[in-house]
């Protein structure tokens, strides 16, 4: 009997478990499926007041922002959104290449050497992220002015290094801290220096770890909004301030703003998919067995 | 191969803002081709004395000789020396077998070369099953004995070895113990073994440094450290069921002195006992009597130096027995054949050969 009450009591569980996961699931991609059917919808299609399941689905929006539209005399300007886009690319992985560069070291080197005021020196990288960006943003803002950084490239990866270093340095410190130091030191004994010692050994074992920080890293930089829109002007805005060029004073374009969403998530949902196995075995490290 | 020698040696570090000293002022010479043990409880230094001849730590005084070099300030890889450590150290993405020649690999060997010691270390720690494999999927006594294995496959002056066994089972522990001792025999390689089992410890060396509170209590052969131990330390951490240790005071004349127990229960004549040491002792001296359990026998109602106690505890372990008997005040262990019906209470006589009993000064613990 009890075994059948148990058995019974597991289904339950599980029932609950499945229907907890449903509802979170539901709540993360309805937004995104109710965008995703904007984008396919004609102007009319989006106003109507009883909003349409069944509608003729479209790629006009897509064509509208991808491709451009017709003006008038006949010609087809190049769209600002994949100008935007392109800004996006370039600044995010400008940014995540420059915190890889210089946050993997440093967050080796915080993880095994001993250096004085060690924890204050991790405790200030992290202090990067205390305060809303929009609270320092005017004086970065006037410090860009005077440096020439306004507007620019280098200045817009500078920048989104608040974002992405801070990340990389502490994620990536907890993976090195997890390698048994012992294999460090096994390898020392072997006549390794403490350079070879960090590419050869330390780097292949992190690998994991290194591939899901650099995406999160990735995610948060593609995301961030108020740095582009202070910082930037139209050659470097990136595409999170570009979509606002799709609202305008006579009419917002729901149709192509909704399909430049979905372009614009595009980028983080191929990484994703394609190193998932890397994304979870890396959030699960730690399981070097020592 | 070489000597290795420690002079003065002294490693301090921070814990939490305390200095704490975890090797003190350390002098030890461990001879060229000798097996030596450094034995004693956790938190003794022994490891942390071993590092520090590794260059894994670096010391904070004193000197560190392997051969001719003073090799202290050298970095660990310029010192010749092979480590297998105890938590194996193996890396996780290699085969067993690459894990075991990657420290060859540095040294430019011939393939040849390389795999006919690989075969050769490989079967002598029954691994030779296992080379294909991922560390991951080993246990941890396997692990353990690839990670003795790359240790012993290297070319270096000194062999270090950090507790290599702990993770093996019993029987098997016992097997490779024996047949590192015969590799040492055929090849006379300098080795430093760390350990805190006493067994492993008197089963393996030439000599032993008994360490304690990062001192080096005593440095002899098993034997020397078994029955001339230098203070009341060793006396009680070497032997199995550890040494009895009883206080008191001398009585008599120096040339028929007696032993009488604080209680004043029980008193023992000292003979002119073969381990007496170079001090002289004086009548009405304090002392701390030591006699090891096997000196003690259960005597068959006899009469002569048979003391009688009453039972206290008696456990019957197969091939011998260990019997606690009460005498006074004071309690005292021996060892006695297996399979006895002693009940506790029961009145039982002992016998204590005079012979091997070792008095300690109580206020220093060295022997006198």
């Amino acid at each position: 009997m009890s075994s059948r009450r148990e058995l019974l009591g597991s289904v339950t569980r599980k029932a609950l478990i499945y229907a907890g996961l449903a509802v979170m699931l539901a709540l993360a991609l309805a937004p995104i499926v109710w965008i995703f059917l904007i984008s396919l919808k004609t102007d009319k299609d989006i106003i109507a007041s009883v909003p349409r399941i069944v509608f003729t689905p479209t790629l006009e929006n897509y064509k509208a922002i991808l491709i451009g539209v017709k003006s008038a005399g006949g010609e087809t300007a190049r769209p600002e959104f994949v100008h935007y886009f392109l800004n996006s690319l370039i600044i995010t992985s400008g940014a995540v290449l420059v915190s890889l560069l210089a946050g993997v070291p440093a967050a080796y080197a915080l993880a095994r050497f001993k250096i004085k005021l060690k924890e204050n020196i991790a405790f200030t990288f992290l202090s990067f992220r205390f305060a809303p960006e929009i609270a320092v943003i005017i004086p970065i803002f006037v410090i860009y002015r005077s440096l020439g950084l306004y507007n620019t490239y280098v200045g817009m990866i500078l920048v989104y290094q608040l974002v992405t270093l801070p990340l990389i340095i502490w994620l990536m410190r907890g993976y090195f801290e997890d390698i048994p130091e012992s294999i460090e030191q096994a390898a020392r004994l072997d006549g390794y220096s403490r350079f070879a010692i960090f590419r050869k050994i330390c780097l292949p074992l992190v690998k994991p770890g290194l591939a899901s920080t650099a995406i999160l890293a990735f995610i948060f930089a593609w995301n961030n909004f108020i740095f582009g829109l202070v910082l930037g002007a139209k050659e470097t805005f990136p595409v999170t301030v570009g979509m606002l060029g799709f609202i305008s004073y006579e009419s917002v374009l729901w149709g192509q703003m909704a399909a430049a969403s979905m372009v614009t998530i595009l980028p983080e949902i191929v990484i994703a998919l394609f190193i998932q196995k890397y994304l979870v075995r890396g959030l699960s490290f730690g399981a070097v067995r020592g | 191969m070489a000597e290795v020698r420690l002079e003065g040696v002294r490693k301090e570090f921070l814990s939490g803002g305390k200095k704490v000293t975890a090797v003190r002022d350390v002098d030890l010479r461990c001879r060229d081709g000798e097996i030596m043990v450094f034995l004693g409880p956790s938190g003794c230094g022994k490891t942390t004395t071993m590092r520090l001849i590794a260059g894994l730590e670096s010391a904070s005084a004193g000197e560190i000789h392997i051969g001719e070099r003073r090799v202290d300030g050298l970095e660990p890889g310029k010192r010749r020396v092979a480590l297998a450590f105890e938590n194996y150290a193996l890396y996780p993405p290699l085969t067993v077998k690459e894990n075991i020649v990657f420290p060859l690999r540095a040294s430019m060997r011939s393939p040849a070369e390389i795999e006919s010691r690989l075969s050769e270390i490989a079967s002598l720690l029954e691994i030779d099953q296992v080379l294909e494999r991922k560390p991951g999927q080993l246990g941890g006594g396997q692990q353990q004995m690839v990670s003795l294995a790359r240790c012993l496959i290297r070319d270096a002056d000194v062999y270090l070895m950090d507790e290599p066994l702990s993770h093996l089972d019993s029987d098997q522990r016992v097997k490779v113990r024996a047949r590192l001792r015969a590799l040492h025999d055929r090849t006379r390689r300098t080795m430093i073994y760390v350990t805190h089992d006493q067994l492993e410890g008197l089963a393996l060396a030439d000599r032993i440094a008994v360490m304690n509170g990062g001192q080096v209590q005593q440095v002899d052969t098993p034997d020397g450290v078994y029955s001339r131990p230098a203070n009341t330390f060793v006396a009680g951490f070497v032997g199995e069921p550890p040494m009895n240790f009883l206080a008191g005071r001398l009585e008599g004349d120096g040339a028929a002195p007696s032993f009488l127990s604080e209680d004043g229960s029980l008193r023992l004549p000292i003979g002119p006992a073969p381990f007496s040491g170079p001090r002289t002792i004086l009548p009405g001296q304090p002392v701390t009597l030591g006699i090891r359990p096997e000196h003690i026998r259960l005597a068959g109602g006899q009469p002569g130096d048979a003391l009688e106690a009453s039972v206290e505890v008696y456990e019957s372990l197969g091939e011998e027995g260990v019997l606690e008997v009460r005498r006074g005040r004071n309690v005292l262990t021996l060892l006695t054949k297996p399979g006895l019906s002693l009940k506790r209470g029961q009145p039982v006589e002992i016998g204590p050969d005079v012979q091997k009993i070792i008095l300690f000064d109580p206020r220093t613990g060295e022997r006198l």
